[in-house]
C-alpha cells in the first residue's frame, strides 16, 4: 500500500456492540479513521449501498471498498495492517479455535440474550437458565484456551478475543441496572469476570465503550417500548 | 505427517464439505463413522460443546464446526488455494460463507417441516438463493472464479441437499428460469473431478433422507 492512500471510514452506531469490536481494532493498530454514526432509524443513503445484503452496521469502507460483518471486519483489519499488534495468533490451530469462540459467541451465547430479552414470563424463565448455561459453557471453554489465567492486556497486547469479550461484556454494569439480571456473576464465572475487569481498566477500552448513563438510558427506552434491538 | 481423522456421518451436508476440502487438498484421512443415535465417547470429548459432527481431529487436536474446519484446512495444507490470495477478496468469501451458515438453515428447516411452517421455510430458502443469485455469484462460474473455493463447499452442499429434499417434502423452489446462475453453477460444481468422486448417490440420498423425514414427523 502506499502512503497518503489509506483511507479508513467506519459507518457505526455509538451503542452496537459490533460497532465496538471494530472501533477497539482500529484503536489498538492505530489506524487513523473517519467516523460515521449512523442513525439505525434513518439508516444513510451510503451505509445501504455498502451493506445492501444486511443493511447492518458496523460497516468498514477502506478506499472506497465495503467490507461488513464484524468478526470478518476483524480479520480483515489484521491481514491488511500487518505492522503493530497482531489481533490473531499465526498458528492455524489457534487460530480454529478462537474462530469457534467467536461463532458460539455470536450464534449461543447471543442468541440467548436476545430471548432473554424479548421473552417473558415463563418462557423468559426458561431464556434465563439458557443464558447461564450459555455462560457456563464459555467460561469453561475460556479456562481451557487459557491454561494459565487471563494474560496480560493493554493497549499493544490486545487480541479477537479480548476484543470480544470487551465489547460483549464491558458495559455489563448497565445491563445488569436496566434487565435486572447479573449475567456477569463473578462467583459463577471467576475467569469471565476478572477478565473483564481488567478489560475495562485499559484507556483503550475507557475511549471507546459508550458512556454509562447514556446506555441506560436507550436500553431502558428499548425495553420500555418493547423494541428490538437491531443494528 | 500427524495423522488426520474424520469424524462424521455420511448423510451429512456438513461433513461433505470437509471430505471435499481434504480431496481438494490431497489429504489423506481416516473416516470415523458416527451413530448420530448413539454417540461415541470420542466424539462427545472432542467436541463437548456441540456434540455434533463433522470433527476433524489432526495429530489428536480437535476441530469443529464445518467452516472453521474448512478454513483450519486452507491454512494447514495451502496448496491448492481455495480462498483468494488479497485480504479484500478474502473479506468478500467470508461474507458468503457467513451467509450460507445463518441463511442456509433454512434447507435443513425445510426438510424438517410440513404444512404452514413448510410454506415458510420455503420462503425463506426462495430469498436466500435469491439473494446469493444476484449478489453472490452473479457472472462468475464458481464463487472463487475460475475454480472452486471454499464459498463454493459452503453452498454446494446446502444446493446438491436442496435438490433431494424438494423431492423429499415434495416441493420446488429451486427453479432454473429463476436460478439461471446457480444452476449453470451447480452442474459445474458437480462434475468437478473431486467432486464428482465424493458426491452421494441422489437416488441413495433420497431414500435415506425420506426415511429420517419420516422418523422426525412420526416423533414430532
Amino acid at each position: 500500500e502506499m502512503e497518503g492512500e489509506n483511507e479508513v471510514k467506519l459507518h457505526g452506531m455509538w451503542a452496537s456492540t459490533y460497532s465496538k469490536r471494530v472501533e477497539l481494532a482500529l484503536r489498538v493498530k492505530g489506524i487513523p479513521y473517519e467516523y460515521i454514526e449512523e442513525d439505525l432509524r434513518n439508516k444513510s443513503p451510503l451505509l445501504l449501498q455498502y451493506n445492501s445484503v444486511y443493511k447492518k452496521v458496523p460497516v468498514l469502507v477502506h478506499n472506497g471498498k465495503p467490507i461488513t460483518e464484524s468478526y470478518i471486519i476483524l480479520e480483515y483489519i489484521d491481514e491488511t495492517w500487518q505492522n503493530g499488534p497482531r489481533l490473531l495468533p499465526q498458528d492455524p490451530y489457534q487460530r480454529a479455535q478462537i474462530r469457534f469462540w467467536a461463532s458460539f459467541i455470536q450464534q449461543q451465547l447471543f442468541g440467548s440474550f436476545y430471548k432473554l430479552i424479548s421473552s417473558n414470563g415463563e418462557e423468559q424463565e426458561k431464556a434465563v437458565e439458557e443464558v447461564f448455561e450459555k455462560m457456563n459453557v464459555l467460561e469453561k471453554g475460556m479456562k481451557e484456551l487459557l491454561p494459565e489465567g487471563v494474560p496480560e492486556v493493554d493497549g499493544n497486547n490486545f487480541g479477537v478475543l479480548d476484543i470480544l469479550v470487551t465489547a460483549t461484556f464491558g458495559p455489563y454494569k448497565a445491563h445488569e441496572e436496566v434487565f435486572g439480571l447479573k449475567v456477569l456473576d463473578p462467583e459463577k464465572y471467576p475467569l469471565l469476570f476478572s477478565w473483564v475487569q481488567k478489560l475495562n481498566e485499559i484507556p483503550l477500552v475507557k475511549g471507546v465503550l459508550p458512556p454509562h448513563d447514556k446506555l441506560v438510558a436507550l436500553l431502558q427506552f428499548i425495553k420500555q417500548n418493547d423494541l428490538k434491538p437491531s443494528s | 505427517m500427524a495423522e488426520v481423522k474424520l469424524h462424521g456421518a455420511l448423510l451429512s451436508p456438513f461433513v461433505y464439505r470437509v471430505i471435499w476440502a481434504l480431496k481438494l487438498k490431497g489429504v489423506p484421512y481416516e473416516f470415523v463413522a458416527e451413530d448420530l443415535s448413539n454417540k461415541s465417547a470420542l466424539l462427545l470429548k472432542h467436541n463437548p460443546v456441540h456434540k455434533k459432527i463433522p470433527v476433524l481431529v489432526h495429530g489428536g487436536k480437535p476441530v469443529c464446526e464445518s467452516m472453521v474446519i474448512l478454513e483450519y484446512i486452507e491454512e494447514t495444507w495451502p496448496q491448492n488455494p481455495l480462498m483468494p490470495n488479497n485480504p479484500y477478496d478474502r473479506a468478500l468469501a467470508r461474507f458468503w460463507i457467513k451467509f450460507a451458515e445463518d441463511k442456509g438453515v433454512a434447507v435443513w428447516k425445510m426438510f424438517r417441516s410440513t404444512g404452514q411452517e413448510l410454506q415458510n421455510t420455503m420462503k425463506e430458502a426462495l430469498e436466500m438463493l435469491q439473494t446469493v443469485e444476484e449478489h453472490g455469484l452473479g457472472e462468475k462460474k464458481f464463487f472463487n472464479g475460475d475454480n472452486i473455493g471454499l464459498v463454493d463447499l459452503a453452498f454446494g452442499s446446502i444446493v446438491y441437499w436442496l435438490q433431494v429434499i424438494e423431492d423429499v417434502a415434495g416441493v420446488k423452489i429451486f427453479e432454473s428460469h429463476k436460478f439461471p446462475h446457480l444452476h449453470a453453477w451447480i452442474e459445474n460444481f458437480k462434475q468437478v473431478p473431486v467432486i464428482e468422486e465424493k458426491l452421494p448417490n441422489q437416488d441413495e440420498l433420497l431414500v435415506a433422507l425420506k426415511l429420517r423425514r419420516e422418523q422426525l414427523m412420526a416423533s414430532a
